[in-house]
Parts: C-alpha cells; sequence; structure tokens
C-alpha cells in the first residue's frame, strides 16, 4: 500500500534533552491512525515536527513523497494545503469572529465572495453540528466543546486529504466527547481523508483507529492494527488500556 | 568571585545571543515586507489600535508637558530677566525633545505591552501554528502590519502632541503669566525652524519602529504558559524605553551634534 505520510528515524531534542527518540511510522492513505501515550511522552511534539511547525534533530518526514524540509515554500504551501489540523487547545484565533476562523484559510488561499465564503462556512458548521447562529460570535463566547467542533469546522472546510486531531475530546464530558468522535468518522468518511488522531481517551481510540500506534517516553513501543491490542504482550501499553477499563467497570 | 565572573559571562553570552536573535528578527522584517502577500486590512486595525488610541494618551501627555515647561522656564527665567523667552522654550523643547520622547515612551507602555501580551498568547496557545498550517506566514500576517503601523501613526502622534503641547503652554502664558497672546504665538514662530520639527518626526519614525519591533520580537520568543506572557509584556516596555532614550542621544547627535 501507498503511504502518504513517511516518518523516517525522527528524533527531536530540546536543550539536549532526546524527547522523541528515533521514530520510524509509515501512514497509508485512507487509514485511521490513532497515536495513544501518556501525557508528556511527546505525542504533540511529533505532530508538529510532521507538520514543520518544528524542525526535527534528526530523521526525515516525507508526506506524499516530499520532504517539507528541502523543498521549496511554494511547495510546503501546497503540502500544507492538503493537511487539516485541529490543535490540542484548539487555538482559535481569539480576535476574530467564528466565521472569520472557519473560512480562514480560504480566504488566504483564494478569493471568494463574503456570500460564497458564508454558504460554506454555514455548511462547515452544519457538519459539526453547530447553528449559524453562532458565526459572528467571538470564541470565547462558546463553551469548551463548542469550541472544539468550532476548531473541527475550521479544519474541514477545505476538505483536506490529511486530518490531524490533537486530543479531540479532552475536557469533555462522556456523551459530548462521544459525540465530537462520531463527528469525525462522518467527517473523515464522507472526505475520505487520512486520519491521524492523538488521545488518551480509550473511547476515541474504539471508535477512530483501525491502527494504532502508542508513543512511550518519545518512542514508538506498539503499533498495529487495533483488534491486535488485545493480543499485545507490551506491560506499558496493557496498563495504559486497562486502567481504563478498570475504571469503566465501576462507574 | 569566580561565580560573579562566572554569572557576568553566562550574562554577555545570553546577551549577545539575544542581540543576535533580534538583530535576525529585524532582518526578516526587512526580508518580508517587499514579498506578496500584504495584508491590507491588518494595516489599518494596527493604525487603529496603534495610532488612533493612542490619541488620548499623547494628547494629555502633552499638553500638561507643555504647560509645566511654560511655569517652570517662566520661573526659572524670570531670575535673568528673561521671562521673554518663555515661548520660545516651549516650542523648541516640546518639538524637538519633549513631544517624541514622551510620546514614545507612553507609546511603549501602551502598545508595546499590548502587542507582546497578544503575540505572546497567541504563542502559547499554539494561534502561531495555526497560522502557519493554514500557509500564512506569522511574520506577514502579524509583525509587517504592526511595525509599518508603527512606522506611520508615531510621526502623526508626534505631530499632534507638538501643537497640543504648545497650546498648553500658551495656555499658561496667557492665563496665568499674563502674555499678549498675539506675542506669545508669533515669538513661538519666530524663532521655530522647519529642522526642528523634522528632527522631532523622525526621532517618532525611529521610536514607532523600536517599540513595535520589541513588542512583535518579545512576543515571538515568549515563554511557556502565563509566567512567560507576563515576562515578554515586562521586557517590551523596559527595553523598548531604554532602546528610545539611546536612540534619542544619537539622533539629536546628527541632527544638531556639531
Ligand atoms: N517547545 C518546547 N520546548 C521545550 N520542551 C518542549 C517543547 N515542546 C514540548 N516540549 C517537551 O516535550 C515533552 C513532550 O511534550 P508533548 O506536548 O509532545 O506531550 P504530549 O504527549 O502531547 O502530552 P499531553 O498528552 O499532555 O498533551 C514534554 O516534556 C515537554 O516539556
Ligand atoms: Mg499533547
Amino acid at each position: 500500500m501507498k503511504s502518504i505520510i513517511e516518518i523516517l528515524n525522527l528524533s527531536k531534542n530540546f536543550d539536549n534533552k532526546n524527547i522523541l527518540n528515533k521514530i520510524n511510522l509509515k501512514i497509508t492513505k485512507g487509514e485511521s491512525l490513532v497515536i495513544i501515550g501518556k501525557s508528556g511522552s511527546g505525542k504533540s511534539l511529533l505532530m508538529k515536527c510532521v507538520l514543520g511547525i518544528l524542525k526535527p534533530s534528526q530523521g526525515e518526514i516525507l508526506i506524499k513523497n516530499k520532504n517539507f524540509f528541502s523543498v521549496k515554500r511554494d511547495e510546503q504551501d501546497l503540502i500544507l494545503k492538503s493537511i487539516g489540523v485541529t490543535f490540542q487547545g484548539n487555538a482559535l484565533f481569539d480576535s476574530m469572529r467564528i466565521w472569520e476562523n472557519i473560512s480562514f484559510k480560504l480566504s488566504q488561499n483564494n478569493f471568494f465572495k463574503f456570500s460564497q465564503l458564508k454558504e460554506k462556512v454555514e455548511f462547515s458548521l452544519n457538519q459539526v453540528g453547530l447553528s449559524n447562529s453562532i458565526m459572528y460570535q467571538f470564541p470565547s463566547q462558546l463553551s469548551g466543546g463548542m469550541q472544539k467542533r468550532v476548531a473541527i469546522a475550521r479544519a474541514i472546510i477545505d476538505e483536506p486529504e490529511i486530518l490531524f486531531f490533537d486530543e479531540p475530546t479532552s475536557g469533555l464530558d462522556p456523551v459530548t466527547g462521544n459525540k465530537i468522535n462520531s463527528l469525525i468518522i462522518d467527517n473523515v468518511k464522507r472526505l475520505g481523508s487520512t486520519s491521524i488522531t492523538i488521545t488518551h481517551d480509550l473511547s476515541s481510540l474504539n471508535k477512530i483507529a483501525n491502527k494504532v500506534a502508542m508513543i512511550n517516553e518519545g518512542k514508538i513501543i506498539w503499533y498495529g492494527e487495533k483488534q491486535d491490542l488485545k493480543k499485545s504482550k507490551n506491560k506499558t501499553l496493557n496498563e495504559f488500556i486497562n486502567i481504563d477499563s478498570d475504571v469503566r467497570i465501576k462507574t | 568571585m569566580t561565580n560573579l565572573i562566572q554569572n557576568l559571562g553566562k550574562f554577555t553570552l545570553i546577551s549577545l545571543s539575544n542581540i543576535g536573535k533580534l538583530i535576525f528578527f529585524a532582518s526578516e522584517f526587512f526580508y518580508w515586507i517587499f514579498r506578496k502577500p500584504f495584508f491590507g486590512n491588518q494595516l489599518f486595525r494596527q493604525i487603529f489600535e496603534i495610532g488612533y488610541l493612542s490619541l488620548p494618551v499623547v494628547g494629555l501627555t502633552a499638553i500638561f508637558s507643555g504647560m509645566v515647561l511654560a511655569i517652570q522656564s517662566y520661573t526659572g527665567f524670570a531670575r535673568l530677566g528673561a521671562e521673554d523667552a518663555v515661548a520660545t522654550v516651549v516650542v523648541l523643547s516640546v518639538t524637538r525633545e519633549l513631544g517624541p520622547v514622551l510620546a514614545g515612551l507612553m507609546v511603549a507602555g501602551r502598545v508595546g505591552a499590548s502587542i507582546a501580551a497578544e503575540i505572546g498568547t497567541m504563542k502559547v496557545s499554539e494561534q502561531i501554528d495555526a497560522l502557519y498550517v493554514m500557509s500564512t506566514r506569522p511574520i506577514q500576517f502579524l509583525v509587517i502590519p504592526r511595525i509599518l503601523a508603527g512606522i506611520i501613526c508615531l510621526p502623526v502622534l508626534v505631530l499632534i502632541g507638538d501643537i497640543i503641547g504648545i497650546m498648553g503652554g500658551w495656555i499658561i502664558g496667557v492665563y496665568q503669566l499674563g502674555f499678549n497672546s498675539y506675542i506669545y504665538i508669533d515669538r513661538t514662530l519666530e524663532y521655530l525652524e522647519l529642522i526642528d520639527v523634522l528632527q522631532g518626526l523622525a526621532k517618532a519614525t525611529v521610536f514607532g519602529f523600536i517599540i513595535t519591533l520589541i513588542g512583535c520580537f518579545q512576543g515571538f520568543n515568549c515563554g511557556q504558559g502565563a509566567r512567560g506572557v507576563g515576562k515578554a509584556t515586562t521586557n517590551a516596555v523596559v527595553i523598548s524605553s531604554i532602546l528610545i532614550l539611546i536612540s534619542n542621544y544619537f539622533i539629536t547627535t546628527i541632527f544638531f551634534g556639531n
């Protein structure tokens, strides 16, 4: 199968401290990879390296067979255009209204009339289950769950080939979290995108994943199909999965 | 003792590396300013924020400085029997020094701090990363409009401040010190030369650049969390104020040094 993202021997250090350690990962077109791992294991950092926000200390990243750091700016733009991202803290622009946030990518890259933009924003809002009435509000006026939805609406507006979700359900109640999971699945399916979801929420893992990678202390310690998770003999992974099921049985 | 030397060495190295970073940051500004896209609507927004909203602060500073200056120079010159020089002293001090320097310092406090805080917050909340993944260069979207607005607005603010400051002197001169209004205005204009005003405006342009550049630089290099933003804000105000005073000396020397 053709891989759309290839991570080769990626390491990242900060002030001589090694955070990511020789990561190798292939992501195939159309698959839904979920990356799990403890807090501080380097998940968000891995995403930022793949997106070219941070330069790796070592190793290579190929997106659609192109090495981000060795191609020209125009090509970087093209690569970035095919990617949609939601950040861990949503990263909505708090000086802009919701519609400006959602249409930002479109209005930077193309010239649209306001009515066209508005139509696209409305469509995107509906895809994430929000009403058009919030268009003219500011991000700070929305609840955390609504902000997550707006962040997803912003990521999907130009129908990207690749979607990144960094902890899409963290800080949400289980019901809302579950709705967000469904939204992600529906939209990824609708767009036929490849998705990479970072999470420590096991229900997200169960719903979204077909491939799973676990990071621990900057290394990939397990990688495989979701159904093989149960067969794993890796202690750290089993601990991670079982703690959560204990909690769920008790409650 | 060795500890002291060690710390001194460390401090010097950190300062040098920061100066290097600042020079690099400034050169990025000059590199990207001539490249597309240009965010005109952001420029207008910043002109509003930096220029228009600074008017009250600059105006108030100017009028009271002009008034104090008139009283001080009157009482001072009275000892020499040179009270007539009040109008001239006021107009020259305001246009050459007080106008640009006080406006610069006030705007550094108001605008420098808010730029550093806004950009710093955007950095710690990943909004700058978000800009970047949406193919928008943060330097073009955030930095260039702010610095340009600073360079455009400060001279205008100073010009307005000059006029208000001179009016402050006139109010005191005429209503408190008993000068004849016509004579006061005549004296004001008699010794004022174009170069005095131009020098003030040149200073203002440089100050505008310094304030916005340092504000943006501190925001982009802000540390983690709310603490990082707080520190960036303080640094922006302190560093730009000091640079304003230092560059003020050099510009004065260039214009009137010999
Ligand atoms: N810009 C940075 N400078 C220095 N250290 C950093 C930076 N970014 C991340 N780190 C360090 O890298 C480590 C991994 O951070 P990362 O944000 O990737 O964790 P994470 O796996 O996403 O955790 P969480 O689940 O809590 O989000 C942390 O110890 C963090 O301190
Ligand atoms: Mg994270």
